[in-house]
């Protein structure tokens, strides 16, 4: 019975990260929530009992991919401080 | 676009997905209960193959050939993204006459200090979970993930020269194509043994072992090193791209 209870509380914090992941209109701190979302499905693999797929999200989700997005943001405000120096032909 | 219309599109997309959502998943058997055929047919197998964790022998055994191809796939986005950067760069050091790259602000002392012993338990722990793959949960992909998030670690907390000295050219890109042949030349050896390609030919070992599976555990360390050699230079490239484009102070 505590483990779907467990299981139900994840799945609803799921549902609510992802909305607040959506709702979140500026760029740097959604990719900071999105990372922290990521830790919640983390959570919500791992009380299903799907450990490797924990694993993968825990590397992929909550470490390579906001960094991914991190540096096409820098790179994006880069250009928008310095549109001189960045201009593409 | 006006705002009126957007939210009518995005109404009608709502709608069309909802609809076609419930009539996907009406219907499936209900959550938790275990009617599935191919999770027994999954334990099963990794039973008669000496592997505690099923997803392994499914990976790198029933499914090696549809790895092959994810580690293929991977391969070429990461060379890809590797070229682009690359061809970009060298595009923009012309434009400017001068070589790259600039000295990050220092942090403070407290962070490197972090930084540099968090390193070496990234890489033990990336590791770990990578030789444990075919006993316990992980394997290949998420060791070698984790293991490439410490590159991430010694660019935050290291200075900037160790990590330049990094030779993605002379290291990390030969293990990675090194790793994908030898998945290839595996089932190839299979194949002239026993007429199979990726056919599981070596001797099982003892359950629980950490080299059990016949060819499942050489299969996930050979992955393990490509894909994390694939993450890094991946992780090395877009953050080489920070260095280049942070305007100069």
């Amino acid at each position: 019975v505590s483990d779907g209870l467990l299981i139900g509380f994840l799945f609803a914090l799921a549902a609510v990260g992802a909305t607040a992941v959506a709702l979140c209109r500026d760029p740097r701190p959604q990719v900071y929530l999105f990372s922290l979302y990521g830790l919640v499905l983390v959570t919500l693999f791992f009380a299903l009992r799907a450990a490797d797929v924990a694993y993968a999200q825990l590397a992929v989700g909550v470490g390579i991919q906001p960094l991914m997005i991190l540096v096409a943001l820098s790179r994006v405000e880069s250009q928008e401080e310095h549109p001189e120096e960045e201009a593409e032909p | 676009m006006s705002e009126r219309l957007r939210h009518g599109v995005f109404g009608l997309g709502v709608l069309l997905f909802g609809a076609l959502f419930g009539f996907a998943t009406y219907g499936l058997p209900e959550f938790g209960v275990h009617p599935a055929a191919y999770a027994d047919l999954v334990n099963e197998l990794a039973q008669a193959r000496h592997v505690a964790n099923a997803s392994a022998a499914v990976l790198f055994d029933f499914r090696g050939f549809d790895t092959l191809g994810e580690e293929l796939i991977l391969l070429v986005c990461v060379l890809g993204v590797a070229r682009l950067f690359e061809a970009e760069r060298e595009d923009e050091d012309r434009k400017m006459g001068t070589t790259s790259g600039h000295q990050p602000e220092r942090h403070s002392l407290a962070v490197y200090a972090f930084g540099e012993s968090l390193l070496g338990l990234v890489l033990l722990f990336g590791g770990y979970v990578m030789v444990h793959g075919v006993r316990s949960a992980g394997g290949g992909f998420q060791g070698g993930v984790i293991m490439a998030t410490a590159i991430i670690t010694l660019y935050i907390t290291t200075t900037y020269g160790l990590f330049k000295k990094i030779d993605r050219e002379e290291v990390l890109e030969p293990v990675e194509g090194v790793a994908a042949g030898l998945y290839i030349l595996i089932g190839l050896a299979a194949w002239t043994m026993s007429g199979v390609f990726l056919l599981n030919v070596l001797p099982l070992g003892t359950p629980g072992s950490l080299f059990g599976g016949g060819t499942i555990w050489l299969l996930n360390l050979v992955v393990g090193l490509k894909v994390g050699a694939a993450v890094c230079v991946l992780a090395y490239e877009l953050l080489k791209e920070t260095q280049h484009t942070e305007p100069k102070r």
